[in-house]
């Protein structure tokens, strides 16, 4: 029997085709596109044009397609990839970045794979890989929207509300900050069957996922940033997705789960792009691994569920062996950390009673003021620099006027000839007497181990940082004796410079100690500001000391009351 | 009654277009000149000539028989003259031999239709013995008149390690422009009842039930109340989906239950008839009606008077356009089956055989555009299949010429609905490259077990 297969059917077909598919798109992204305009001006519009339209003339020539019918704008491909690049790019973005990016997209994200439907990793977020690496201040110089102030991201710090972000009243890229237009944008496409709705759904699940194990807030991580673009309009490329259902939710869940743990393991706040870039590389793996079960594999269905149960029952297992691991680990490397630590400053000043530690400003170097009784003794620094052979330890000891009397070098990888030398005493004796005012001075007169010049500039290195700390530690406002301890009884009232203007307060003593804090008038931002210095307050009480960490996020205000406290006290 | 049913996963909608014809009742039509009657209209080994050249035949008479298991037997469609025994081509391009009967004059090619004197038998009347039935049937020549053409003789045969205990009619009917089914549901609902009462209880079932697509509302209204003077019978809605009407589809969505890969219905106790063949089997075990008619639609929008018909197997495609009154414009192709699985020709001389659903003219604007460009890997034709299969990588691997690759992905389990050819965005014709994947998976097969014989 032979068979022709030309006349096999299907004789009738949808009316749907590429171009159809890639101009519904384009209408999805209106409301994005409309919104940023809106919100950042006529230049958001040349931003997003100019990048589609430079996607699809660049595209041209190469398409082989130059000029049919279509000509110029091809199958819609090059200019919807175009938009949602150009929607991707910051407001300030400079004039040529839209079409440096086009080319990029086009030539390295698509063409150079071979062409529309080819491509492993997603043309536009490959160009946008390239551009943040090459340009990383033209394409992140965020502004406020509306006024056109430079400001911060909410990811990159910025205060603001879930409605704010919501409707995208926010900082950050023209397409991305208004969550509301892009859901309509995902409805859209949804209802015309265009996107399956696991893949955003198990983007924005993966990415809560994450925020709740590293401890961020949900909402505030789906709302922000360019989740909520990404779930929509990226993660959903058809031609860098799977295309199985089970792989759509495994593939969405990765691109979600991923993007929290770069944004917030790594120098990156938004970590869509490479995210979602390793996720594309992974796609036709899961499609291949990840394939469903054919219609009547009864058995094999049993088979997977019986499978996810077990793969999910030994993940869970193996994440409780490894924090219980981690946490057990950290109960024992603090305790023996803790002890070394006060034997080391009990060495350097055997009379000490009481230590505390100060706040750092530079966050490499540790300080501890050491007293007796109320008396201070002086200071104790550490801090880690790297040697000729690896990271090293620098530990100085400063008397109570902040003269360095002696320097340690502890753990560390220096070679054992030569760059040892930088442990003896004849190399470590010249630090002594110098303090934070004459840092400047180190280099030019201790001399350097012959042979050891590395070893040697690290340690000088190591003890300027930690001169500058104690520097900036002299100089901050609520300083010097923050220990509370053996106060006279009574209430006493005093006052501090906040964030927005002054704190009063009521600091009640009880036992030699404080027992409370009342907040008598602030202008502080409600809902942050207040927050923080009810915060604070608990932070002072319960350390019987002024030298807590402030708040993070509102350190403006954290310093007030701190000071309102200390000025309370100042008779005292 | 109860809610709509529907397999769970994949399927897409089409445009019907039965509106065209749904209205039509079934017409008679006589041969016009001459038949053609294919010897080979079933599963299995061809039949052969009982008559030769020059015998008068009268319509019923047996022509074509053959003691092979899987074969049905012919009979004359028409009273006429044999002319010839000769090869003709099929719509599947293989030359098939045929008894050519010329027509004598009409009057008296009358058929022994059913007396409309003699009453269809109803729930209380006796079905003859198992065995018997076997034997009327199998007399009949009756044949799965819904497109495999498996001999209905040897489906009734149960064998004893899978029992049937539910009988389904297939009357979803999802192939657009057909509404051969939606009428005869309408017209002949007694006798469609009675031949599935027959099937009941010849393989000794518990259950009956006739499935149809809700998009046809006259013939649900029909089956719904002939179901209520049949206490162990009932009427089934279904979602309209293509395609409810293959057989796994439709079990899943009328029982809830999931034929094994590579397995038949009879492994979960199910056993699917067409519509047309439980009436004829009412027609063969309660009249003595042998198969020589089925009923199918002519339509397609360049249709000038499209319906449905009653005609003579062996009929020439080309009479049947001229039955329904040619066609309205020149520019135009002829597809034989639905427009969906259905196959393209321009034989006009091609016959009708036991199981033609019907013919569609189609336009060129309707034309399935074969452009075929490159996959943008959407993913709509794995979200539409029923088999749940990636028709995309099956058929890229197909191309490749990676058999091993296509049949891990499963190019053997494909049902060649089409459904994932119809949603393409790119054109691409999938559904030939799948045929093809599946020929060149069968001649792989052959080609290890000619090198391997076990
Ligand atoms: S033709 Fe085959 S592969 Fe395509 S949708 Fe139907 S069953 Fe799936
Ligand atoms: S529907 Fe067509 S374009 Fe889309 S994945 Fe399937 S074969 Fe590719």
């Amino acid at each position: 029997m032979s068979l022709q297969y030309s006349s096999t059917g299907p004789h009738i077909h949808s009316q749907d085709s590429i171009a159809r598919t890639m101009w519904s798109i384009a209408v999805a992204l209106l409301p994005a596109t409309v919104v940023s305009a809106w919100l950042f001006g006529p230049y958001a519009l040349y931003l997003i044009f100019a990048t589609a339209v430079a996607s699809a003339l660049i595209e041209m020539p190469l398409n082989g397609d130059g000029f049919s019918l279509r000509f110029p704008l091809g199958d819609g491909s090059a200019f919807i990839a175009g938009m949602i690049l150009g929607l991707s790019l910051a407001p300030t973005s400079a004039w040529w970045v839209p079409i440096v990016g086009a080319a990029l997209m086009v030539v390295v994200g698509k063409y150079v794979f071979g062409g529309l439907g080819n491509n492993i990793f997603n043309p536009a977020l490959v160009a946008r890989a390239i551009l943040l690496l090459s340009w990383p201040y033209q394409i992140t110089r965020w502004v406020s929207p509306l006024d056109g102030t430079t400001s911060a991201t909410p990811l990159g710090g910025l205060e603001v509300g879930y409605l704010e972000l919501f409707l995208g009243n926010v900082p950050g890229s023209l397409g991305e900050t208004s969550v509301v237009a892009l859901l309509l944008g995902a409805a859209f496409l949804i209802v015309r069957g265009l996107i399956s709705w696991r893949v955003p759904l198990s983007v924005l699940g993966g990415a809560a996922v994450a925020a709740v194990l590293f401890g961020l807030d949900p909402l505030f991580t789906l709302l922000s940033g360019s989740i909520m673009f990404g779930a929509v309009f990226m993660a959903t490329d058809m031609v860098t997705s799977p295309t199985g259902k089970t792989s759509h939710l495994v593939y969405g869940a990765g691109c979600g789960f991923l993007t929290v743990v770069i944004r917030r393991y790594t120098a990156y706040p938004e970590g869509i792009t490479f995210a979602f870039l390793i996720m594309n590389g992974l796609a036709y793996l899961m499609d291949r691994l990840g394939a469903d079960p054919i219609f009547g594999q009864v058995e094999e269905r049993k088979r997977r569920v019986y499978r996810a149960a077990l793969l999910v029952g030994a993940v869970a297992l193996m994440a409780l062996l490894t924090v219980a691991g981690f946490a057990g680990r950290a109960f024992v490397a603090d305790r023996y950390v803790e002890a070394e630590l006060e034997r080391s400053i009990v060495a350097g000043y055997p009379t000490a009673t009481r230590i505390v530690q100060a706040t750092a400003y530079d966050p490499q170097v540790s300080i501890y003021r050491v007293y007796e009784d109320r008396q201070l003794l002086g200071y104790y620094a550490r801090t880690r620099v790297n040697g000729y052979g690896g990271p090293m330890q620098i530990t100085a000891l400063l008397d109570e006027h902040d003269k360095l009397t002696s320097v340690v070098v502890g753990e560390h990888a220096e070679t054992p000839t030569i760059g040892t030398q930088v442990r003896s005493g004849g190399f470590l004796e010249q630090f002594a007497g110098f303090g934070p005012d004459d840092r400047d001075g180190l280099l030019d007169e201790v001399e350097f181990i012959t042979g050891a010049t590395v070893s040697s500039r690290a340690v000088i290195s190591g003890v300027e940082r930690i001169l500058a700390a104690r520097d900036e530690d002299a100089a901050a406002p609520d300083e010097p004796d923050a220990a509370l301890a053996d106060l006279e009884d009574g209430v006493f009232e005093g006052s501090g410079r906040g964030y927005a203007g002054d704190i009063v307060v009521t600091v009640t003593v009880e036992g030699g100690r404080v027992s409370a804090i009342e907040i008598q008038s602030h202008s502080e931002t409600p809902g942050i500001g207040d927050r923080a210095m009810d915060t604070m307050a608990d932070r002072i009480i319960d350390a019987g000391s002024l030298a807590v960490d402030a708040v993070s996020g509102a350190t403006g205000s954290s310093r007030g009351l701190s000071a309102a406290v200390e000025d309370a006290l100042s008779g005292n | 009654m109860p809610g709509i049913k529907k397999f769970p996963i994949g399927g897409t909608h089409l445009p019907e277009n039965k509106d065209l014809t749904t209205d039509s009742p079934i017409k008679w039509l006589n041969a016009a000149q001459s038949v053609a009657i294919p010897l080979k209209q079933h599963l299995g080994v061809a039949c052969k000539a009982v008559v030769s050249a020059g015998d008068e035949v009268h319509v019923g008479q047996l022509i074509g028989a053959n003691s092979e298991g899987l074969s049905a037997r012919i009979h004359a469609s028409t009273s006429g003259t044999v002319t010839a025994i000769e090869k003709r081509v099929m719509i599947d391009h293989s030359a098939t031999e045929c008894v050519v009967i010329q027509c004598s004059n009409a009057a008296d090619q009358q058929e022994p239709g059913i007396d409309a004197a003699v009453p269809v038998k109803g729930p209380a009347d006796a079905v003859p013995e198992p065995d018997e039935v076997r034997k009327r049937v199998e007399e009949a020549g009756i044949v799965g008149m819904g497109g495999a053409a498996f001999p209905t003789h040897v489906k009734l045969q149960v064998k004893k390690d899978t029992p049937i205990d539910s009988i389904i009619i297939n009357g979803a009917e999802c192939e657009p422009y057909i509404t051969t089914d939606d009428r005869l549901m309408q017209e002949r609902t007694a006798e469609l009842y009675r031949g599935l009462d027959i099937i009941r209880q010849t393989v000794g079932a518990q259950r009956g039930y006739v499935a149809c697509e809700v998009n046809k509302p006259a013939a649900i209204k029909a089956i719904t109340e002939e179901a209520e003077r049949w206490p162990q019978l009932e009427a089934v809605r279904l979602d309209t989906r293509y395609p409810h009407g293959a057989e796994k589809h439709l079990i899943k969505a009328v029982l809830n239950r999931e034929v094994p890969i590579r397995q038949l219905p009879m492994a979960v106790g199910v056993i699917v008839n067409n519509v047309q063949t439980a009436i004829a089997i009412t027609e063969a075990v309660d009249h003595a009606i042998p198969l020589t008619r089925r009923v199918l639609t002519v339509s397609g929008s360049v249709v000038s008077q499209p319906g449905n018909f009653s005609v003579p197997v062996g009929t020439p495609l080309g009479d049947l356009v001229t039955a329904a009154g040619g066609p309205t414009e020149d520019d135009y192709r002829l597809v034989v089956g639905g427009p969906m699985t259905g196959m393209l020709t321009d034989d006009y001389g091609i016959p009708v055989t036991k199981s033609t659903s019907g013919i569609v003219l189609i336009r060129p604007g309707e034309y399935a555009d074969r452009s075929a460009e490159v996959c943008i890997r959407c993913g709509r034709c794995v979200s539409v299949c029923p088999m749940y299969l990636q028709p995309n990588r099956i058929t890229t691997f197909v191309r490749n010429e990676m058999i091993e690759e296509a049949e891990e992905f499963g190019v053997n389990d494909c049902i060649l609905c089409g459904a994932c050819s119809f949603v393409c965005p790119s054109r691409r014709p999938l559904l030939q490259w799948l045929r093809e994947g599946k020929a060149k998976s069968a001649s792989a097969a052959e080609e290890r077990r000619r090198r391997n014989p076990v």
